[in-house]
Order: C-alpha cells, then sequence, then structure tokens
C-alpha cells in the first residue's frame, strides 16, 4: 500500500470544504459608495530573500534547505469590485543538510513559478478593511542538482513541476493615506504534477509523466502578506512575506516550504 | 488598530517561519533497522536487474533485515548491508562507507592479467602520455599505433584521442588497448568512439526503470554514435579487451563493434552495463545501483555475460613476466593482417578543417 493511500481521505475533503465556507461566508455586501481601494493598472519588480527547506525523498532522505536570491515580476489590475494579479518568480541557491560536510552533500536547487490571482471584493466593498475570495492558478517548476558525498563524486538533477488551482481568500486593510496591508490564503484542490520517476536522465527516454493528483496526494497551501505605500501619483513601495508549503505522498514523497521576504516597487495608473 | 494590526503581521511571519520547517518535517532516524530498509527499500524501487540477475530481492529482505535490526555498531550494519547487496552480483552495486567501497567484486576481473609496463617496454618503445593525462599511446609497429585508455572518467579525454591521432598520422592501423577500464563516463566513451566512426550507427538500446514495480521500464531508445572530433581515424582498428573492462568501458565495447573497421581483441568483458546511480543516507553512508538494462543493437542483454571478443587471446601472468602480451600479440597480428596493401588507408584519417 502506498503512502498516499494511508492518509484519509477525509482530511482533503474537509480542507476543501472548509475553503468552500469561507468563500460563502465572504459573500457579496452590495454596498457601494466611496472607494478607497484605487482602481488602476500597475507594473512590479521585486528582489528578495528565499528561505528553502524541502525534502526530495528520490535524491535524498534528508532535509535540505538554506537561504536564495528571489527576483520577481508582476501585473496587478485593481478595481473597487476586486484585483486580478500575474506573478511571475525565481529564486535558486546552495542547500545542505545535517549531514552536509566541507560542502557534500549539498544541493543546487533552482525555482520558478508563475501564477495569476483573481479576487472579487466580497465584503466591506466602500470601508477601509474589505475581504476577498477567488481562484489562484499557479504553474511551478522545482529542480535541484544532488552532489552526493560518494568516492566519485557524482551528482543527479531532480525534478518537479505541478500546476495547481487554488481557491483563495484576501484580506486588505487600507492603512493612514496610501498604504494597504493585506493578506491572501489559497489552498489547492485541483493539481497536476509532473516528476521523472527519477533523475532527469529518464526526460529524454520517457518524457515527463504528468498525472492528476488528488487532495490526499498533493497538498499546496499559500499565504502571503504584504504593505503596499504610495509613493508619489503613480509609484508603489511594499514589503511582502510569502510561505508556501506543497507536499506530495506517492511512491516519490516530496515535500518543500519556500519562504521569501521581498521589497517591490510598483508602476501604474 | 495599526499597532495590533503590525503586531499581527509580525507575529504571523514569525509563526510561519517557525513552520516551515514543520511543515517538511524531520529528517529520518539512523537506527539500524531504518537504514536497512531505506536501502532495501529504494532498490527495491529503482534497481533495473532483479530479472536479470535473477534474484528474489523479497526473500534477501527476509534473510538480512533480522540480522541488520541486530547489528550493534556501524562495522557490523555495514557488513549486512553490503553482503545482501552482494548477493545480486553486480559490481555496479555497493555501499560505501567512510571511503570504504563495500560489495560484490567479480574475481574474474580482478585477476585479469595485464601489465602495462610490458606494453611499455616491449611493445610500445615511444609510449607518451596525452596533453590531458587521460591516456598513453605510440607505436606498437611502424605504421600501426597504439592508445591505451585507463578509465572513462576523465572530462577531457574525447580532446586528448583528438591529440594523440593527430601526433600519431599517418597510420595505417590502431590498437587501442582497453584492458583494467573499469568504466567513467558513458558520455565520454562515445565521445572517444565517436572518433572511428565512419557514420551514426546505433550500437545498443537501454531501458530505465521507472516505476516502482520491478518490470516498470520505458520503451527501448537507441544509443548512437555519430563521427566527431578534431581528428578520426576509420581505419582497421584493434580493441583489446579482458575481464577487467566494464561498465562505460563497455559502452565504448559495444560502439566501437557497432563499426565496420573494428575487431575486438582479448577476452569477454565484465558483463557489467548497468547505469549506476547514487543515494545516500541518514548516517552519510552513500550506495549506488544501476537503473538501466542496456541491449546490444542486436537487442541482446549482456549483463552477467560480457561483450565476447572476435578474436580470443588470454594473457597470462607467467608470460608477462617473460616480458611477453599474448593480447597484444594477437591484437598486432590482426591489426597487421588488416593493413591496405599500400599506403595508408584511404581516408582512413580524416582532419576536420579548422574553423575559418
Amino acid at each position: 500500500m502506498g503512502p498516499a493511500a494511508t492518509h484519509c481521505r477525509c482530511g482533503g475533503a474537509a480542507r476543501l470544504l472548509a475553503t468552500l465556507a469561507v468563500a460563502a461566508w465572504l459573500r457579496p455586501s452590495g454596498a457601494g459608495g466611496q472607494e478607497p481601494f484605487a482602481a488602476g493598472r500597475s507594473w512590479e519588480v521585486g528582489v528578495g530573500v528565499a528561505g528553502i527547506v524541502h525534502r526530495d525523498d528520490v535524491a535524498s532522505p534528508m532535509r535540505y534547505g538554506g537561504w536564495a536570491p528571489l527576483g520577481q515580476v508582476g501585473y496587478r489590475r485593481e478595481g473597487p469590485s476586486g484585483s486580478l494579479e500575474v506573478r511571475a518568480g525565481a529564486t535558486g541557491g546552495n542547500l545542505t543538510s545535517a549531514i552536509t560536510e566541507e560542502g557534500l552533500p549539498r544541493q543546487s536547487a533552482l525555482r520558478g513559478w508563475v501564477e495569476a490571482e483573481y479576487l472579487r471584493v466580497v465584503r466591506g466593498r466602500s470601508g477601509r478593511t474589505r475581504l476577498l475570495a477567488g481562484a489562484e492558478c499557479r504553474l511551478a517548476a522545482s529542480t535541484h542538482r544532488h552532489y552526493y558525498a560518494d568516492p566519485g563524486r557524482s551528482g543527479a538533477r531532480f525534478a518537479f513541476l505541478s500546476a495547481a488551482l487554488a481557491p483563495a481568500a484576501g484580506f486588505e486593510h487600507r492603512v493612514g493615506s496610501g498604504g494597504v496591508l493585506s493578506a491572501h490564503l489559497s489552498v489547492a484542490a485541483l493539481a497536476v504534477v509532473g516528476r521523472p520517476y527519477s533523475d532527469v536522465r529518464l526526460l529524454a527516454r520517457s518524457g515527463l509523466p504528468v498525472r492528476a493528483v488528488t487532495l490526499d496526494g498533493y497538498r499546496a497551501v499559500g499565504l502571503a502578506a504584504r504593505y503596499a505605500v504610495r509613493v508619489g501619483r503613480r509609484a508603489r513601495l511594499s514589503i511582502g512575506y510569502r510561505l508556501r508549503v506543497e507536499r506530495l505522498d506517492d511512491a516519490q514523497p516530496y515535500r518543500a516550504a519556500t519562504q521569501s521576504a521581498t521589497l517591490a516597487a510598483a508602476l501604474g495608473t | 488598530m495599526r499597532a495590533a494590526l503590525r503586531r499581527a503581521a509580525a507575529a504571523s511571519v514569525v509563526l510561519c517561519c517557525a513552520c516551515a520547517g514543520v511543515a517538511v518535517g524531520p529528517d529520518p532516524g539512523t537506527g539500524s533497522s531504518e537504514l536497512f530498509e531505506r536501502v532495501w527499500r529504494d532498490l527495491d524501487r529503482h534497481y533495473s536487474l532483479f530479472a536479470v540477475r535473477g534474484v528474489d530481492w523479497d526473500s534477501l529482505h527476509a534473510a538480512y533485515a533480522a540480522r541488520a535490526a541486530r547489528a550493534y555498531d556501524d562495522w557490523i550494519l555495514a557488513t549486512t548491508i553490503s553482503r545482501m547487496l552482494a548477493e545480486l552480483k553486480d559490481v555496479h552495486v555497493n555501499l560505501f562507507v567512510n571511503g570504504l567501497v563495500m560489495g560484490y567484486s567479480d574475481p574474474r576481473a580482478a585477476a585479469a592479467p595485464f601489465d602495462r609496463w610490458v606494453v611499455r617496454g616491449t611493445y610500445v618503445p615511444d609510449m607518451r602520455v596525452a596533453p590531458g593525462r587521460t591516456l598513453e599511446y605510440g607505436h606498437v609497429a611502424s605504421d600501426v599505433g597504439y592508445v591505451r585508455i585507463p578509465s572513462f572518467g576523465p572530462s577531457g579525454l574525447a580532446d586528448d584521442v583528438d591529440a594523440a591521432l593527430a601526433d600519431l598520422a599517418p597510420l595505417r592501423a590502431l590498437v587501442v588497448d582497453l584492458r583494467l577500464n573499469s568504466g567513467g563516463v558513458s558520455q565520454h566513451a562515445v565521445a572517444a568512439a565517436a572518433r572511428f566512426a565512419d557514420r551514426e550507427r546505433t550500437f545498443a538500446y537501454v531501458r530505465y526503470r521507472d516505476g516502482p514495480r520491478r518490470d516498470d521500464f520505458t520503451p527501448r531508445s537507441a544509443v548512437t554514435v555519430a563521427p566527431a572530433g578534431a581528428s578520426r581515424f576509420t581505419g582497421p582498428v584493434v580493441v583489446a579487451v579482458n575481464r577487467s573492462v566494464m561498465s562505460a568501458a563497455e559502452h565504448f565495447v559495444l560502439a566501437m563493434d557497432a563499426l565496420p573497421a573494428v575487431t575486438l581483441v582479448g577476452d569477454t568483458t565484465a558483463g557489467a552495463l548497468g547505469s549506476p546511480l547514487t543515494r545516500e543516507l541518514p548516517n552519510g553512508w552513500t550506495y549506488r545501483f544501476p537503473q538501466w538494462i542496456e541491449y546490444t543493437a542486436g537487442g541482446e542483454c549482456l549483463e552477467g555475460v560480457g561483450i565476447a571478443p572476435d578474436v580470443v587471446a588470454l594473457a597470462s601472468n607467467s608470460e608477462l613476466g617473460r616480458g611477453k602480451d599474448a593480447v597484444l600479440d594477437s591484437a598486432l597480428a590482426v591489426a597487421l593482417r588488416a593493413l591496405p596493401a599500400r599506403g595508408p588507408a584511404a581516408g582512413a584519417l580524416a582532419r576536420a578543417r579548422p574553423p575559418r
């Protein structure tokens, strides 16, 4: 019996129901009036640092972690009734484990992602605080080369790809005259994952095996918090924090948690 | 309100930082049974040659798991695991413990006679080392070259083959000596063979293990060799082999054997063609095992069997002690028989044009 089968099936369903319940509770208020959240479009560039912790059971039973630089770009369209945000980013660096000595074993990791989040205001359209609900679509790729501490100093590259659709909920609060504090939460409900059975050499032989996974087999949660302030009429600066946890439980278990802090500048209308 | 939000945000970030590691979980334990099970399960899911080697992997678990559980120190555990791995009789399955290589050792490979000093002293007096120090070469007769490739590990090997061929020219025949070559990197082996290829040829097929069932494999995919390199020699080539030739060196032998002007002389090779991949344990030990099956162009699996030579010649330690290398004698005889009537073989040494 595979590891996925050992998990209670009701766990994933409960999470999905909880997410849907939150979305239902945050029903549209229908209130009109003043618009403290300015409408417009903006382009954003950000840099930051990411803390990566993961365990790819095919490469090693050990947990590998480290800090890495991060870069991201984004497009945001915001209006009184909701927001659409598209982001792309990448991070990469060297990861070590508890058995690393003199640089071996280690992993050289690279991650990239593209995500689109659409949220509609469901409460507080006219106030300083508003609640939003919607969905996030995320495509992410992670690859790491593992350098083993064997006599031959051998290495192998591994990969993990995922595409997930996740219900999302958001909270935004206007602070002062131009600041906005926001927090978003998403929980994957539908996902497909792609992963070579072993190292990436198999990609050339059999392609990338892509398969849909159940909520029991794959879980992903994203949490983001951001504080943005207006700088002049068209610019905005923001600091953000993101935590993303994903976990695949099957014959090739994979777990990862990535948290990042970013400083971003946005220009727009 | 603003202060409360800031405090909540700060607390959330601290909480999330703490949770990131928790989400991934702690490192696994290093108990004897945990380490043993990790190795057994990993091979169960990824080793490619259970059927070829005729081993009942489940029965080995039954035989060794209890012994591993009773192991009261690292050495006993390492010995137990390595004995289980040795039951596969596969030189590519090893446990590495503190620099020590444990596992199966083919006694026929260890006993394969070869003495490079006899070659150097009796047969190739002008032996020299290639610029990248990955091989040595000279003349075994006036117009017959000799190249000894001790390993396919170094990355500069193909360049050294180019340099050797250029330096030995004009050549009418060549002996490539692979004895004591225990492998290296398959790509380097194919790159070296490409210096002797007349056109692209399929010389092998491989299937990778790609699923948890022991008969889960990718479809066969062709492995080819195609002409490449600054210098190429397409005249008669004799490849000297014996039981010590294994792994990537056998990959090279298969590639060369697919070429029309190549003759294999010596003894059957080791029959260890699997491409190993490495894994690690939570206590820092590493281990490796093959994850593919390689077939000849004719569809034959030579794992555990070896590649048979076209001309059998067996060296002996007693003869080597007297300065005589029977394999090299046979290789030279075959090369001389294959020589063109006069002058260099037409188009034998093709030198690539330098870039403009």
